[in-house]
């Protein structure tokens, strides 16, 4: 029993927020998707939050990495970080998705969302990098021109825009592809 | 320009102009010259709001700072009882009963500690009011009522020595272990009713007391004070429904009656006193708040730029757009009012950062419809009216996750959330209001 509480305990805010935030993206889709093909919505509300659990074991397995090296990485940077991470993956994840569902075809299926993916890939990589590289240019001058209190917290997010970036500009088209073969 | 869009302008400017006063510091205006004499100044204000139970004073001199980013207050406690044998027991319980009242208290911002083996501390950020956390503190929460021991002394002439000699009151056995708490309302005519909310069986003792004590004082002791805090003459009507609890009318400061409330309920375990409050400074530098919002400033420079250079003339709309809305965001810092944590740099980032989002998927929208040879109205008419799901889902998505998750979580999570809260709220009133008006306007009309 003890070694599960000292397990879980110290991510109990991560639970909760990523708790939250599916439950959350479930009743999104219920509202805003009622009349798009209902398999095809599945598919891409899987994908959502496919991208999200793999964004989130990235985030937790690197910023301990990183905790080891650098000293100024508080539990509190790490929480904050964290949060920042969830939401940046909703923005994200959601406009990509969104995207896919204009494309989708009436039908009862709703056709193959990893090809439908592909008219637009082009498009959102571009996306992606934009709004990646403006995140960064948030980020680097803070770090750099900020008073030092932060650091550790700038270290975070940068890793977390990275993270981001590398889930929907490189993974996005393998989480399709999971999706693909778990609604066939 | 049709009345509708000149009207949006015009309450975009006014928002804009309150938002920027309210955020804004303390600046003085003077001017001395033959001509003209002017002694005012701009921002920084104190709003009062006259209430029935007391004015309401909206303090916006300084942004509110969490004890790591401004100046905070140690508040260092002692047990009374220094020869206590079983400290090791008795300190964690205290600490944890002293971290309930602060929270129930909505003191979210502070750090408890152990001092040493006698004493331990509480540190608050500057803007909490350090008398009422060591009142709320060092209250033992325990209440009991007397009545007067020779009633041929009392007299209303008299009333003044009642309350200052302690040998004239005998105890009633009634304590707060007969009571569930007080309750504050306020009557028809604007006047605080404090009603004690007994038990049933503390209310028969009550009454039962009442009854043999008309027309003399009933003394109410708290928190173990060696003199009465109230001291209500007993009227012969209180007796005309025993069913009901008591009230003593008369002007409460609604926040003194919760403190007492929390107190009862969460009772010390021991005694303390109040041993020194030291002010210490910032944790995070003393110029956290200049050398990031000075940084901050200049990555937002940069993220205007990419603006203006990708999206050419419509890039400015977004900058402009961009200026309208970030003061509101200040604004509601000062109002609601949210502390400065740490965090909040984070959220300044993410919040711009979704606008930055909106911004680019509308001017994109805009300048695919435009190359496809359609009307500029049109196209603005495709990306806010039919494509706006694509920029509105996920800022609706954030704003009811940060709403549910600032009430469920604690610490800097949810610092974070409250601060991204009161950030969606600026984005959506930036893709609903601002940034469509600001395009309409510079272009709209190209037909």
């Amino acid at each position: 029993m003890n070694i599960m509480e000292n397990i879980i305990n110290p991510i109990k805010p991560h639970i909760t927020i990523l708790g939250v935030t599916i439950v959350s993206i479930f009743i999104l889709y219920s509202l805003i998707f009622g009349d798009s093909p209902k398999k095809a919505i599945r598919k891409l509300r899987c994908s959502l939050i496919l991208s999200l659990v793999f964004n989130v074991i990235f985030f937790l397995f690197l910023s301990r990495f990183l905790t080891r090296f650098f000293d100024n990485i508080t539990p509190d940077f790490e929480i904050i970080a964290f949060s920042f991470l969830v939401v940046l993956t909703l923005v994200v994840g959601l406009r990509i998705v969104l995207e896919i569902n204009n494309l989708l075809p009436k039908t009862k299926r709703g056709g193959d969302v990893k090809e439908l993916y592909k008219e637009v890939s082009q498009d959102m990589s571009t996306f992606i990098f934009d709004i990646s590289l403006i995140f960064i240019s948030l980020i680097i001058p803070t770090h750099i021109l900020g008073n030092g209190s932060l650091d550790g917290l700038m270290l975070l997010l940068f890793l977390s825009v990275l993270i981001n970036y590398f889930t929907f500009s490189i993974l996005f088209s393998k989480i399709l592809d999971i999706t693909e073969k778990i609604f066939e | 320009m049709s009345k509708n869009e000149t009207f949006k302008l015009s309450l975009i400017s006014i928002i804009f102009t309150i938002s920027l006063l309210i955020s804004l510091p303390y600046i003085p205006i003077s001017v001395d010259s033959s001509l003209l004499r002017i002694e005012t100044q701009l921002g920084g204000y104190e709003i009062t709001i006259p209430q029935k139970d007391g004015d309401k004073v909206i303090d916006l001199k300084d942004f509110k700072k969490s004890k790591e980013v401004g100046e905070s207050q140690k508040i260092v406690l002692s047990l009374q009882d220094e020869n206590m044998q079983n400290r090791e027991e008795v300190l964690p319980s205290l600490i944890s009963t002293i971290e309930r009242r602060l929270n129930l208290a909505g003191i979210s911002d502070f750090q408890t500690g152990q001092e040493d083996e006698n004493s331990l501390y509480v540190i608050i950020p500057q803007h909490e009011s350090s008398e009422r956390v060591s009142n709320l503190i060092l209250g033992t929460g325990r209440v009991s009522f007397k009545k007067v021991k020779n009633p041929d002394e009392w007299s209303q002439e008299e009333i003044a020595n009642f309350y200052t000699e302690i040998d004239r009151w005998e105890d009633t056995g009634i304590t707060d272990s007969d009571m569930t708490g007080f309750l504050y309302t306020v009557t028809p005519t604007g006047e605080s009713l404090l009603q004690i909310s007994f038990t049933n069986e503390g209310r028969e003792k009550f009454y039962n007391e009442a009854e043999k004590n008309i027309g003399l004082p009933i003394g109410m002791y708290i928190n173990d004070y060696e003199y009465p805090l109230l001291m209500p003459v007993i009227s012969e009507n209180i007796l005309n429904d025993r069913n009901s609890d008591p009230g003593i009318s008369g002007n409460f400061p609604q926040q003194d009656i919760n403190d007492l409330n929390l107190q009862i309920k969460n009772p010390l375990p021991v005694r303390l006193s109040l041993l020194e409050t030291l002010i210490m400074s910032s944790s995070m530098g003393s110029n956290f708040i200049y050398s990031y919002l000075t940084a901050f400033s200049i990555g937002l420079t940069i993220v205007l730029a990419f603006f203006v250079i990708k999206f050419n003339l419509l890039g400015l709309t977004y900058v402009l757009s961009l200026a309208l809305s970030l003061p509101l965001f200040a604004a509601f810092s000062k109002i609601m009012p949210i502390p400065i944590t740490p965090s909040y740099i984070s959220v300044l980032i993410l919040v711009t950062g979704i606008m930055t989002v909106v911004g680019y998927t509308v001017l994109k929208s805009i300048v695919e419809n435009t190359k496809q040879e359609k009307p500029f109205d049109y196209a603005l008419y495709q990306t806010f009216g039919k494509d706006k799901g694509k920029f509105s889902a996920s800022s609706i998505l954030v704003f009811f996750v940060s709403l549910i998750l600032s009430f469920i979580l604690t610490g800097s999570a949810k610092s974070f959330m409250s601060e991204l809260f009161s950030g969606m709220l600026v984005v959506i009133y930036f893709y609903t209001l601002v940034f469509p008006s600001i395009i309409l306007s510079f272009g709209g009309y190209k037909k």
